[in-house]
């Protein structure tokens, strides 16, 4: 290029000439860099002829050309997060995308004819965060009855105070947006029965004036018993042995108590917790694990 | 006082209750009731809010309580 202080030019004129130059320096400028894409070796975004663009491998989504590259440019918004799961690739640590930050958030108590899943209040670590929910609860479920738990957050997620819903369908757990809290089998129906009669033995024996529905195992809670077994048993649970439809056992030694009157009943206690994690990816041993959704 | 009122929530086979302390935010909770439970008739919405309440109030005391214990800190 030519030296221009080393030509001598006229007084006056040199102010318009350098403007000239400048002028044309940048229509040369504007033309290299609508094709500097192609002269770098499809590094990058190209617009091509008919304007349309088209993305080279430097980009990380080659082949994509004409119309639909500015969509799915759109598509990415302004807080980073992807119209849908196909446009980013998944981010995870341990085979975790997330964790949740108890393992046993779900509880399920029942009456006699419905259940309740109650939420605790936890949080869910990402790789960007933490986010905070609060406690809640499900009622008029069925009892002795697997379901899954999920609430509906932004995206990304904010958490605080959100709905938390039960379904037996694994497909409503997918939507945008949507926490998958975990999964937990409803307690079994809560049954109360009238004591009959108790021995003052070890171990104790109880019969009903109905049967009681129980199995061995069963944790059962006496109330209103008389005299020495009310004393000693009333508002306490027992795991019961089932001897009879009518009788069960309990391991208390009541060789010393009074005789037992009359009066009392035993309600079996209806609980049951979250068998394994939900959010995360592969995490816990549950059996629809995956997810928490940005 | 804890007021309750209905809110928007994901699945039409629930109802949505909204607990909220009015001098404690962080013990707000939300019961869903199934549609289903309560055409049965197995709960109520009187039921179902007593014990959205009772819920919020204990959340409610536990929240005040660790406060009074950091300021004792």
């Amino acid at each position: 290029m030519t030296d221009l202080t080393r030509i001598p030019l006229p007084p006056g004129i040199e102010p318009t000439l350098r403007a000239t130059l400048q002028k044309w320096q940048v229509e040369v400028l504007a033309q290299i860099d609508a094709r500097w894409s192609e002269w770098a070796g499809a590094a990058g975004l190209v617009v091509n002829s008919d304007g349309t663009t088209t993305a080279k491998a430097g980009m990380g989504i080659d082949g994509r050309s004409g119309s639909s590259l500015p969509t799915v440019l759109q598509r990415i918004a302004n807080n980073g997060s992807a119209a849908d799961s196909r446009l980013i690739n998944p981010v995870n640590y341990a085979n975790r995308n997330s964790v949740q930050s108890s393992s046993t958030i779900l509880t399920s108590t029942s009456t006699a004819s419905s259940s309740t899943i109650n939420v605790a209040a936890h949080t869910v670590k990402f790789d960007w965060g933490t986010v905070s929910y609060g406690s809640g609860s499900i009622s008029g479920l069925t009892p002795a009855t697997d379901y899954l738990v999920y609430a509906d957050d932004t995206s990304p997620p904010t958490g605080g105070a959100v709905s938390y819903v039960a379904t037996t369908d694994p497909a409503n757990l997918i939507a945008k947006g949507r926490y998958y809290v975990g999964s937990i089998t409803t307690a079994i129906a809560s049954t109360s029965a009238s004591i009959a009669s108790a021995t003052s033995a070890n171990p104790i024996a109880f019969t009903t004036s109905a049967a009681h529905g129980w199995t061995t195992g069963d944790t059962v809670t006496l109330a209103a018993l008389p005299g020495d077994f009310g004393t000693n048993l009333n508002g306490n649970d027992y795991v019961v042995t089932v001897t009879g439809p009518s009788a069960f056992t309990i391991a208390v030694d009541g060789s010393g108590y009074t005789a037992y009157t009359s009066g009392g009943t035993g309600t079996r206690v209806s609980t049951s917790t979250q068998g394994g994690g939900g959010a995360g990816a592969g995490g816990g041993g549950d059996r629809w694990n995956g997810y928490a959704i940005p | 006082m804890i007021t309750v009122k209905a809110v928007e929530g994901p699945s039409q086979d629930f109802i949505y209750l909204e607990g909220v302390a009015d001098d404690c935010p962080q013990a707000t909770q939300r019961r869903s009731v199934a549609c289903a439970a309560l055409a049965a008739g197995t709960v109520t919405i009187a039921d179902e809010k007593a014990a959205l309440i009772a819920a919020v109030e204990q959340a409610r005391t536990n929240w005040l309580a660790a406060q009074a214990a950091l300021q004792e800190l």
